[in-house]
This record gives C-alpha cells, structure tokens and sequence, in this order.
C-alpha cells in the first residue's frame, strides 16, 4: 500500500518539523559553573572582595575568549561573612548547586571547617588567601596557590631582625582567624628566637567590641619591645596602631601579610607610616603579566588588586587552563597535579603532589603611604 | 512523467495550507505587532516604577542633608556662644540618636584628623577614646574630597571609623568638614521598601558598585556591576531599558540615572517572570495547532477513502470501456459529479466506437491507395525482417509475389548478401529509434536474375500491439544510376584533355621564362658594355691629357738632345766658346726646367686617373670630399665635353665630406652630364651646364642642371626605364639614365628625381646619404 506509507511519512514529517522548532527555541548549551565560597562581607572582607573581583576578572577574560572549549562560565558567589556555620551552609548550596569546582574560602579558620565538605563530594576547592600551615601535605581536594604562613612568617622574622634591627617584639593576633594567626606567629616566633630575637609578650583579642582594642594597646607596650607585630586583619591593624601612637610615637610596628591590604594605608593613615608589612605580591614589580592585569583590574572595578585580587585571579586561571586541557570536573584534581606548572601573574605557579605550592615573601614598609619592597642587599 | 501522489495526501496538503495561512498570519501579528507592545507596556511601566524610586530616593537623601544643615546651623550658633566643644560634641550626638539616616558625624580638621566624633549605640567617651585624632588623609573619601567648598556626597568608600562600607554626606564647616556617613548596609532597607512584587530596585554608585539590593548580603558584598550592560549604553538619556545578565539570571530592566548624588537605579524584573504568560499564550497556541492538524489528518483521510471507492467504480468502467466493453452497466452513483462523470464516461464509449469504425474505413481507403501507388513499392515489416505487407508494386519492381513475399525471410527476397544486411541494421535502428526515419540506395535482384538499384526510406509506425512497423517505400533508379555512370565516364574523358592542354601550357611557359633569362643577361651585358664605353671614354680622355705636358716634355728634351749634342761636337773639335757653353747651359737648364714641370703634370693627371679608374672598376667604399671627385670625374670626361661649345660650372661646398662608393657615383655623374650633352643641346648649340651640391643633416642633394631643350612630358616617366632611348640607332644604348637610377637607389640608398620643362632645360637630382648603407 504505497499511499498508507506516503501519508504516514508526510505526518510525520509534520510532526517532527514541528519538534524540532519548538525544541530549537528552547534549548541552550551548558555553562560551567564555579562556585565561590569567601567573606564578602564582615571581618575578611577585605580579602574576600578583591578575591571575588579576581576570580570575575579571570572569568570574564575567558568568557570573552570563547569560554572554556565553547561554554562559557558562570560563577555561584557565596558569602560566609568569616562565620563558620554559614560557610558550611554555603559549600552545601554550592554542592546542592552541582558546581564544576569551588574557589575559596579567604582565610584559614574557615577553610579548616568546609574542607571536610569537599573532600566528601570529591569537589576540587581552590583556596585563596588560605595559607595556613596546618593543611600542609594532604592528600586531599583542597589546593592554593599560595604557599604555607610558616614558610612566609620564617622569613619575615629573618627580614625584621637584619633588615630592621629589631632584637625584641611583642605580638597580638586575632583569635577569630586562629589556625592563620596562630600558625604565624608560631612559625614567626620560633625562627625570630632562633636567630637571636626575643619574644618579650603575645597577646590575643577575639571580641568585635572595638573597646576592647583600647587595653590591649597599653598592653602591648608594657614590656617596652623594639617592634609590635599585629597579626590581625587590615581594619584592627589600623585602629590598634593609631592607639599605639597615640601612647608612643617611637616604638616600630609590624603586620603580618593578612593586613596587607590597600584598606591599611587607607585607614591607618599617618600612624601607620613605617610599618613593616610582609607581602604576597611585588606592587612594584615591572612584570608585563602583572602590570596587564593591575591595569584591566584598575579598569574593571576602580581600586588596586592587592595580593588578595592576584590570588583570586590565579587560583581561577589555574582551573581554566586545567579545564581546558581536560574538561571532565571530576578528574579536575588530577589534571591540576599532572599538570603541575602554570604560568601565574608573578611567576610560575608549581604545584606539589599534595596541591600545594611554593611562593613569594616581600616585605615591604610603608612610606609616603606607599608599600615599599625592602632592599635585598 | 511527473510523479503522481496519492489523494489523501493531495487533500492532506491542501487542507494544511488552509489551515496554514492563518497560523502564519496571527504568528506573524503576534511578533510584530503584540510582541513589541507588551515589551514596550512593560518597559514603561518598569520606568515609571524607576522614575518614582529614584525620586523617593532623591527625596530621602536631600531631607537627609537639610537635617544635616540644620544641625550645621545649629553647631555654627553654638560657637558663637562660645564654650563650643562639649556643646558641639553633645549636639552631634544627639542627632545621631535620633536621625534615622546617619549613624556617624564627625568633624576633621583641614589635615583629616578626626576632632569630634559622634557614633550610634557607641559611648561617647570610648568613641573619643578611640577615634579622636585617627588620620583620614589617605582614605579614599579625603583624597577625593579633601577641600570642598559645598556640600557633596561621596561614592562607596570604607568608614575610617567603622571599617564598614558606606557612603558619606560632606559639608564644609570652617576649616574642615563635617562628615557624616551612612553605613550602606542599611541602605537595602530603601530598596526592599522600593521593592515590589516581582519588581527589584537596585541602587549603584558611580563607579557601578552595588550598594542597595532588596538582599542585604549582596549590598555589602562590594559587587562591582560596571559591565552591565545596560550601564552602557550611553547617550539615550536618563531612562534606558533592556535585558541583562546578574548571578546566571536574565532580568529585564530600566535604568534610570540620578544627578545628586551621582547613582543609577534600576528597577528589574526576572525575564521569565516577564515571558510567562507569552510562553503560556505560546504554549496554548502550539496545543492548537497540534490539534488542528490531526483533525485535518483525520478529515482527510475519511474524505479520502469515500473518494477512492467511487473513483474505483469509475475506473472499473474505463477498464470496460477500454477492453471494447461499450455498454457497460453499473449502478447509477449518488453524487452529481461522479454520475456526470459516470454518464459521460457512456458517451465517450459510443464516441469511441463511431470513430473507431470510421477509422476501419479509412484504413481500408488507404490500403486501396497504397496497392494502386503504381512505381512506389510500399512493404511493411517488423524489426525481425518478416514482411507484414506487400503492395502491387513491389510484386512488379521485385518479380516477387505477395504471397512468396509475406512467407520468405527477408534474405530469400529481392536484397542479397551485403545488401540484405544493411536493409534489416535500417530496419533495427529505425524501430529501436536511434533515428526517425532513414534513406538508403540498395542494388537489388529481380526475380529474373536481372540487377538493379532502389532508393527508399525507411521510417516506423506504432501498432495496438505496441510494437512498431517499418514502412518501407522504394522506388527502382537502375535507369538513373546508368545514366550518372556515363556521365561520370565523359567527365574523366574530359580530364585527361584537360592534363594534356596544361602540359603544353606548361612546356610554352618554360620556354618563355628561358627566353627572359637571355633578355636579362643581354641586359648586364649591356650594362657592362656601357661601362667599358665609359673607360673607353675614360681612357680617351687621359690620353688626350697627357698628350700636351708629355709632348712637351719630348719637346724639350729632345731639344736638350740636340743642344747636348752640339756642344759635344764642338767640345770635341775643341772649337767650344765660353759664350757657347754659356747659352747651352741655360738651354739646358731652361729644357730641364721645362721637361720637369711636364712631367710632374702628367704625373699629376696619371695619379688622378688612376683614382677614377680604380674607383670605376672596383667600386670599393672609401672616404672623399665630393668636391674633389666631381672635378676628378669632369677631367676625365673632358676629351668628350671639350668638343662642344658647352661651359660646365660646379659649385660644390668644400667641406662635404662621405664614406660611399666614389665609383658609381662618379658613373652616375658622369652619365647625367654626358647625358645633358647630347640630349640637351642640339649639335653645335651653346649652352650651360651647373653641377651643384648641398648638404642637409646626413644627406646631400647633387643636382645637374642644363639650360638646354628640356624633356617632353609625355617621356617623363619613362626617362628611367631600361632600353628607353630618343636616339635608338644613333648610338644610345638606352640604358644610361637606367643605370643612374639602378645605382642611386640599389648601391648609393638614394632617390634620383628629374625635373624638366620642354624648352627650359632640365634638371636631375640626386639626394643620397652621406654615410652610404
């Protein structure tokens, strides 16, 4: 019956063309999906912004440039304001949300309560500003791009005791970042007294209450120390060497690499002329890569990176390039370490077996408002 | 043939269009005109939205800032009273506590250090405790508003006193500023209150920062929002629409952009929730059309199948009809159409049967015409050769009858061997229709034994069984092809005359061109005969010079002789006088003289002949002054010219020198001057001849010009042909002025031109180069 099979294949074809229409309009392809996990907000804010707008940065170039082998990205961003619990809850979401990778979290305290999380769902978590020396040498789905606090802070105190003739200090961290500031002024401390330092007192505060800052400052200078090192964020940073000022315009002041954000010379001011700050990054540094990417960073969101924007920047370029070499997420990890070496804003990146890297100290002081990289010689 | 298609898809496609055009023409309205309208509703409702917003917005912030001025008033009354510090510091914190919009003031002095400071939920004394004198001078708010003059606000900055985003409202107060700042955490508030169902209002700063969202979170997350696109899309004004991209969403929204402060708002809605009832509207519609098309099927199909048996019914009549069946008898259809239809198919049986036995008579018509064609023989056959008809006149052409015709194969009729062959590859070619129709010229046998030719065509006609018929139609040319043969035999008859007429021909022509040989060779003896004449003349003339210096010479010495010998007598005889010595002596020495300079003519002449000798024997190429040879050239003819009363003057520039063939110029010059001589001037007649010569760039003209008769015209043109001569039989070879003209254009590359009027004299013109080719 020729005529039952011409009618049968002309509906068909009807109904087919009319599929196909309709699917056409609703279909599109799939976008990456990177979850970021940091503190927008609250106390580490002043890492986990420049952070975030590193990561957008590096996304934005690579959407720019065709995506990642033809989807572009999408980034997840979660803010866990450097409270524990919400940090937990935002990693769920994220897993919830099914994410190709997480980038985050921005300090160490947090990053010890949501690795567990990804090491469960087997997700890559790229860490930022997490330096922390206690997540040295695991196996496990959490990598950085920054090196160990003991490696930065040991060579700080090598630096404060040739450089700045410092023999004695006192220091004062912040207990609400603990497994950071701890780690660091432990790492600092042992090497300071190695080479012939002395740790004269180590106080701690955890309170928000800015009042609280008002004793610790008296404290601070009771023993008389050559140098007052502050392992605290950006903001206390400031507040606590305006009150040290206020009581002894001579005594020298140091910070560790957490305060050394732009937010210091913007809040401390006068008071913190002089100060030593350890550095991730060269904010002098000549380097083509850098200065491209300080420019288009300037350009996009009107403020400097600082060492927390080039990390969210290399942490992110890091997963591209890794994806674009092997787009399967779930042996992102693998790809990483087989792959080992990436070209980063300041030098190479070089990853260990463990995801772990080795990077740059540069202690700088700060003049006319302006971090200063200490001279080598 | 075209492809056929089965009615129920015919229906099918037509009812489709049906149904088609009007879906496309409510699609179409649908995007054009109801889709824009519903964009364009919700884009001015959303602007109305923004526009409203950003004046409440507006109206917040500038009751904001009276409060503010009022209090400046306020503290500025107070300093006049004087004991101002408690005062001051006291009156902002007042207003902290009660203002709803600020939660810090303080006042810096015009370094930026912070000199009174007013916190909410913060005691005064720990407030001055830890603010007083904290140095603001680098922070982003006094670098970029350091010294203002008016009131103004500042972008998102971070609170030097409480390290928290905000934005800050500045008024000058004296030397320094009062400042006073809003967390912007709280500014969410304004946009959640602004918010409404399913609409959002987003506040930006001007550099793009976030710093309201109906989500508090995401306010203070410092989310920089530059990249939006519909931040930038400038210059259409204060109001802008259109989608964008935020956190994976698609939003549609408006912008709207503030003057004071610098902000843009922007009220948004997600686009799905925008498109929802389109894509229900879209939903629906599809639903539709689905529907409609299986109805269409359906319909389709029945009416399909009820069409198809009655057209079976009606095709079981054609059948009939076609099979001769012409009264066939079915039941009468329902429908008024196929009855018509049924009906007419009756009529056309009986049509058919009427014409179909007309067309028997016809055949029978024609069948008659063909059997008494009298000379054409008509033969039908099919494509094996077996004949199938076989008309009166083959019988008689061929001697062979129809009966032996339609029973023999085709190899036992009038067509042998080759013939036959042929005959049946015409047969196929025409029935298998590689051709049309084909001729054919054939030798034939009679019956008798007697040959002969046929021409004939060959072309096929269908049949009712399908397969076709040649018919053949020949008629008999023997008698035509004998009469061709004959004429063929005269025209090589005619040829062989003809090859003999061209022999003869051929024979004269050979003979005549030998007979121009001799002519030419008759003519170079001439030439050659008149150059001997010219040496002849030549050497004539040298004898005839040399004669009077070498005769003198003779003369003297022969006298010196005499005188010598007379002395010797005399010395001999020993008679010899001094005075006879003396006068010897100077005979002697007169003699000498004499015989000396004669000879040195002579030796003169003999080496100015030799030149002119050698020149007109060897005809070799050298360098000469043309003065020289044409004075050389009239010596030697001197013994020819001197006998006329005829005076030849030359005027030839000294100074023309050439590299050409002395020679045959000199026979030319010589010809035309001799030629002027005789033919110019009656015998005995005086006259004059001028030879001049005038050089231009690299040619010379030399012109012989006479006074004499002159030349008829009528001889004109003919003066250079050879054998041309007024004085045949008195002398004149006629080829003088033809070897002028041969030398002057072939060895000297020059033109020879006369002029001449009959009793005015004539004049030759020879214009050569001067660097012979």
């Amino acid at each position: 019956m020729p005529n039952l099979i011409q009618v049968r294949l002309f509906v068909t074809r009807i109904l087919c063309l009319s599929c196909t229409l309709g699917l056409a309009a609703c279909s599109e392809p799939p976008h990456w999906k990177f979850g970021f996990v940091g503190g927008l907000s609250g106390p580490a804010s002043d890492l986990g912004g420049p952070a975030r707008n590193g990561m957008q940065l590096a996304i934005e170039e690579a959407n720019a440039n065709g995506g990642i082998r033809g989807r572009t990205i999408q980034a997840n961003i979660k803010d866990d304001k450097q409270d524990p619990k919400l940090a937990v809850q935002m990693v769920e979401e994220l897993l919830a949300d099914k994410v190709d990778v997480i980038i985050g979290p921005v300090t160490s305290s947090i990053a010890l309560e949501v690795i567990p999380l990804a090491n469960a769902a087997k997700k890559v978590m790229m860490g930022l500003t997490v330096t922390t020396s206690e997540l040295n040498g695991l196996d496990d789905y959490f990598l950085r791009v920054l090196s160990s606090t003991d490696t930065h802070a040991g060579y700080t105190a090598q630096k404060l005791y040739h450089k700045a003739g410092v023999r004695s200090v006192t220091c004062v961290y912040d207990l609400r970042n603990q497994s950071y500031s701890q780690g660091w002024i432990e790492a600092f401390t042992k090497r300071f007294q190695e080479i012939g330092g002395i740790t004269k007192n180590i106080l701690s505060f955890s309170s928000q209450n800015r009042d609280k800052l008002l004793g610790i400052a008296d404290q601070l200078l009771e023993e008389s120390p050559d140098m007052i090192v502050f392992v605290t964020n950006a903001v206390d940073a400031a507040m606590l060497a305006k009150l040290v000022r206020d009581k002894d315009a001579k005594v020298k002041i140091a910070t560790s690499e957490w305060a050394g954000t732009e937010r210091l010379i913007e809040l401390g001011g006068a008071h913190i002329e002089g100060a030593y700050v350890p550095q991730y990054l060269d904010r002098e540094s000549r380097d083509l890569d850098f200065q491209r990417f300080r420019s288009a960073y300037k350009k996009r969101f009107n403020q400097e990176p600082g060492f927390p924007g080039m990390t969210g920047y290399n942490a992110t370029h890091v997963i591209i390039s890794a994806l674009r070499d092997n787009p399967d997420p779930d042996s992102l990890k693998q790809t990483i370490l087989r792959q080992k070496q990436y070209t980063g804003i300041q030098g190479e990146i070089v990853f260990d077996q463990y995801g772990d890297v080795t990077s740059n100290t540069y202690v700088t002081q700060v003049q006319n408002g302006i971090f200063r990289v200490l001279n080598n010689k | 043939m075209k492809k056929s298609r089965p009615l129920v898809a015919e229906l099918l496609r037509q009812l489709m269009l049906v149904a088609g055009i009007p879906i496309l023409v409510t699609t179409g309205i649908f995007f054009w005109q109801i889709y824009p309208q519903l964009i364009h509703n919700i884009s001015q409702e959303q602007q109305s939205i923004a526009t409203l917003a950003a004046e409440q917005t507006q109206q917040r912030i500038r009751t904001a800032e009276q409060q503010v001025l009022f209090l400046l008033e306020l503290t500025q009354d107070r300093e006049k009273i004087g004991n101002h510090t408690q005062d001051i510091s006291s009156l902002l914190n007042g207003f902290v506590k009660k203002n709803s919009f600020f939660d810090t003031l303080y006042l810096l002095d015009k370094k930026g250090r912070i000199q009174q400071i007013a916190i909410r939920d913060t005691l005064q004394d720990t407030a001055n405790k830890l603010y007083l004198g904290v140095d603001t001078s680098r922070s982003t708010l006094f670098k970029a508003q350091g010294h203002i003059q008016h009131k103004r606000w500042s972008q998102v900055v971070l609170s030097v006193v409480t390290g928290r985003l905000s934005i800050a409202l500045m008024v000058p107060y004296g030397n320094g500023i009062l400042v006073a700042e809003l967390a912007i955490d709280r500014l969410p508030q304004l946009s959640q209150e602004l918010s409404t169902q399913g609409l959002f209002l987003l506040i930006l700063d001007k550099h793009a920062q976030l710093i309201a969202h109906p989500d508090p979170k995401k306010s203070q997350q410092q989310i920089n929002m530059s990249t939006l696109s519909l931040l930038n899309d400038d210059g259409q004004g204060r109001l802008s629409s259109g989608t964008f991209d935020m956190d994976g969403v698609r939003y549609f929204g408006t912008r709207v952009k503030m003057t004071r402060p610098n902000w843009n708002i922007i009220v948004a809605e997600e686009q799905e929730a925008i498109y929802a009832p389109l894509y229900r509207t879209i939903k629906l519609w599809l639903l539709s059309i689905v529907i409609i098309i299986i109805i269409v099927i359906f319909f389709a199909r029945r009416r399909a199948n009820e069409f198809s048996t009655r057209f079976e019914i009606l095709n079981k009549q054609a059948r009939e009809i076609t099979q001769g069946r012409y009264q066939p008898s079915f039941e009468e259809p329902s429908i008024t159409e196929f009855k018509e239809l049924s009906d007419n198919l009756l009529v056309m049986a009986d049509a058919i049967n009427k014409r179909e036995q007309s067309l028997q008579t016809q055949e029978q018509q024609l069948r008659n015409t063909l059997e008494s064609a009298p000379n054409i023989a008509i033969q039908w056959y099919d494509e094996t050769g077996k004949v199938h008809y076989w008309n009166r006149a083959s019988e008689h052409i061929f001697g062979i009858s129809e009966k032996q015709a339609l029973n023999a194969p085709l190899e036992q009729l009038m067509f042998k061997g080759q013939s036959a062959e042929e005959f049946r590859k015409s047969l196929r070619r025409v029935t298998q229709k590689h051709v049309s129709s084909e001729d054919f010229e054939l030798p034939f046998q009679h019956n008798s034994g007697r040959t002969g030719f046929v021409q004939g065509s060959v072309f096929s006609v269908p049949t009712q069984s399908g397969k076709d018929l040649c018919v053949c139609m020949m008629t008999d040319v023997t008698q035509q092809r004998q009469a061709e043969a004959n004429i063929i035999k005269l025209n090589q008859d005619l040829e062989l005359r003809v090859e003999d007429r061209t022999r003869v021909l051929r024979r004269t022509n050979s003979e005549l061109s030998d007979t121009i040989g001799t002519l030419n060779e008759t003519m170079e003896q001439l030439v050659h005969s008149e150059k001997l004449a010219a040496l002849g003349s030549l050497v004539a003339g040298i004898a005839h010079e040399l004669n009077t210096p070498i005769g003198n010479a003779l003369l003297a010495s022969s006298s010196l002789n005499d005188f010598t010998t007379r002395v010797k007598a005399d010395l001999e005889k020993g008679t010899i006088k001094k005075s006879t010595l003396e006068n010897f002596l100077n005979d002697a020495a007169s003699a000498s003289a004499i015989t000396y300079r004669n000879l040195e003519r002579a030796s003169e002449l003999i080496s100015s002949f030799k030149q002119v000798a050698s020149d007109q024997s060897s005809s070799q190429r050298r360098q000469f002054k043309l003065r020289e040879l044409v004075n050389e050239i009239l010596l030697t003819l001197q013994p020819q010219t001197k006998k006329r009363p005829i005076t030849i003057e030359t005027s030839i520039d000294p100074s023309i020198n050439m590299d050409s063939f002395p020679g045959p110029l000199g026979q030319v010059l010589g010809n035309l001057v001799i030629n002027a001589e005789i033919h110019g001037f009656d015998e005995g007649a005086k006259g004059n001849i001028w030879i001049t010569a005038t050089a231009h760039d690299n040619t010379v003209a030399i012109t012989v010009r006479d006074n004499g008769l002159g030349i008829d015209e009528a001889y004109i043109g003919k003066l250079f042909d050879p054998f041309y001569t007024t004085r045949l039989g008195l002398g004149g070879s006629g080829l003088g002025l033809h070897i002028v003209h041969n030398i002057t254009t072939e060895v000297l590359g020059g033109t020879v031109d006369v002029n001449s009027k009959l009793g005015e004299g004539s004049e030759f013109t020879v214009t050569i180069p001067l660097l012979a080719p």
